[in-house]
């Protein structure tokens, strides 16, 4: 379960505890004869424990299928554990750096960035606020009042960038990667973001690639097979993910839920 | 999840005057503590205005589909009931179109509405979202399309000689009751269809076999006696006749009938929305 722990409501300083997490576990429910059950869980995630302070670059790597997609959806508050328990000790938007929050094609460009605004923590006047600034940012000119259907997938990639980009939340989630969009784009996404990590902001970024977490992180949490498996600083942690590489890999076989 | 919706603002500034007044009548039964949740509010009211906007860009007549689409369908019917069984009464075209916009709301809102939260799967696997806005939003646009495709239909009776009379001011409250057990059917198929995907199917056939017991073809009233208690037991059968009684025939609908309707509704409501809280966070992670 998750709890909120008493003093939430005092601000956070940097370097205080944000977030607690304590033997987490979460499962998938698969389809049976006839419906879904808990009989048929997978376990993405079995046993997980770490903590994550105000204004750090906190690194989690593993390699596929380890559960690092499932930890950001927990962290995020879109799944909560079925064992173990995470404590916010601040009630801040934790919000995934995703591309394209809820955009449906018939709508026009305009349309997608309000909704996916709003649904990335934003009420509908501060989206307003915003628009110009995400219009400009995407450089999608005339584009924006098109419906999404005419869009390339360059283009779908810079409105969710911008959009995402300009929701701004408290804890800034990645998974994988920093920019989006077409080359040029991508190269301005990517500098924004890791301008943005750099100040004191709080982010979790998940990974594979060992370079990533190194060249960003602060500290850094080893997951392999749902269980982390080391905490601390990010040299050490990489040093036991390089050991870890080299040995087969635990989910080859195994079906994995679609994430 | 009370950081997200934290943020302290007053009122829908900026906010388009249709979207208000829509707020109103679902935001306040069913998204209850509004201020709070201003923004899953916003979001529902927000959502069903670009659809509604994209329904309008897309069709010339705009709504008007909902009533020829069904009049085609209702081809093949009129073949049977007109020709081959002779139950035809006078002014079947009337009479068919008053059922069938009425009965249309109910289907096409439960229909749509059960996969609400199967088929938004992909958006809750990306960020939180309370999974009662999307039946909401479902229910909040067809009940936009039914009240412009009533206004039409009062125009097309109007035309053929049925006059404007006191009567039309029973319609708000029949609206509600109509909204009220629509809400209930769709909120609850919504809460329980993620876990039995093959209800889906069920209710499709059942929606089909539905429309020929709910008497949007014949009078239930011409029935036999026996017949006509058990397809009363059916919510829309005194629906589209109170909806008839009122648009074509001039007379009070059956009051106590809707009441109990309405008043059956309402936990039927309560007791959706409670599965899908129960399960908020269990729904996305249903792996298909």
């Amino acid at each position: 379960m998750t709890q909120l722990s008493p003093d939430a409501l005092a601000v956070a300083r940097p370097g205080s505890l944000l977030m607690s997490l304590r033997n987490v576990g979460a499962c998938y429910w698969r389809r049976g004869r006839i419906g879904y059950g808990r009989t048929r869980a997978f376990w993405a995630l079995r046993d997980v424990s770490f903590d994550l302070y105000h204004g750090e670059v906190l690194g989690v790597i593993g390699r596929n299928g380890a559960g690092k997609s499932t930890l950001l959806r927990l962290i995020a508050g879109i799944l909560q554990p079925d064992r173990g328990t995470i404590t916010r000790f601040s009630p801040q938007i934790a919000s995934l750096q995703t591309m394209q929050v809820g955009f449906a094609d018939h709508l026009t460009g305009r349309e997608n960035a309000i909704l996916s605004g709003m649904l990335l923590g934003l009420t509908y006047r501060q989206v307003l606020e915003a628009l110009d600034d995400i219009i400009a940012y995407s450089e999608l000119g005339e584009f924006i009042d098109e419906p999404l259907s005419v869009y390339s997938s360059g283009m779908r990639a810079r409105l969710g960038f911008s959009v995402a980009y300009f929701a701004d939340p408290d804890i800034i989630l990645l998974d994988e990667v920093l920019g989006a969009g077409d080359a040029e784009f991508r190269a301005k996404s990517e500098a924004s973001m890791r301008e943005r990590i750099r100040s004191d902001r709080t982010v979790v970024l998940v990974s594979h690639i060992a370079e990533t977490v190194r060249d960003l992180c602060d500290r850094a949490v080893l997951i392999d097979a749902g269980v982390s498996i080391a905490e601390g600083d990010t040299p050490d942690v990489l040093a036991r993910y390089s050991a870890l590489a080299k040995r087969p890999h635990p989910h080859s076989d195994a079906a994995r839920p679609s994430d | 999840m009370a950081s997200q919706s934290a943020q302290g603002q007053t009122a829908l500034e900026g906010v388009p005057a249709r979207e208000i007044s829509l707020s109103s009548a679902l935001g306040l039964l069913l998204v209850s503590g509004a201020r709070r949740r201003r923004r899953w509010v916003q979001i529902v009211l927000y959502k069903a205005f670009a659809e509604l906007r994209f329904d309008a860009e897309r069709y010339y007549i705009g709504y008007l589909w909902w009533v020829v689409e069904p009049i085609i369908e209702m081809a093949v019917y009129y073949v049977v009931f007109a020709e081959l069984l002779h139950r035809f009464t006078e002014d079947f075209v009337a009479f068919l179109l008053c059922g069938l916009v009425a009965w249309r709301w109910f289907s096409a809102t439960l229909l749509k509405g059960s996969t609400a939260i199967v088929t938004n799967q992909a958006l809750a696997a990306q960020v939180f979202v309370p999974k009662v806005l999307f039946p909401l939003i479902t229910i909040v646009v067809n009940t936009v399309r039914f009240t412009i495709v009533l206004v039409l239909l009062m125009v097309f009776l109007n035309l053929r000689g049925m006059s404007i009379t006191w009567w039309y001011m029973v319609i708000p409250p029949l609206m509600v009751v109509q909204l009220l057990f629509v809400a209930a059917a769709t909120i609850l198929a919504a809460a329980v269809v993620p876990f039995l995907p093959s209800l889906e199917v069920v209710l499709d056939t059942g929606l089909k076999i539905g429309v020929f017991l709910s008497g949007v073809f014949f009078d239930v009233g011409t029935l036999d006696a026996s017949w006509r208690w058990w397809l009363s037991l059916n919510p829309m059968v005194p629906l589209l006749e109170a909806w008839r009684n009122v648009l074509m025939y001039h007379r009070a609908p059956q009051w106590g009938v809707l009441a109990i309707i309405a008043a059956a509704s309402v936990p039927g409501i309560l007791a959706g929305r409670a599965i899908i809280r129960r399960y908020e966070y269990v729904y996305p992670k249903l792996t298909s």
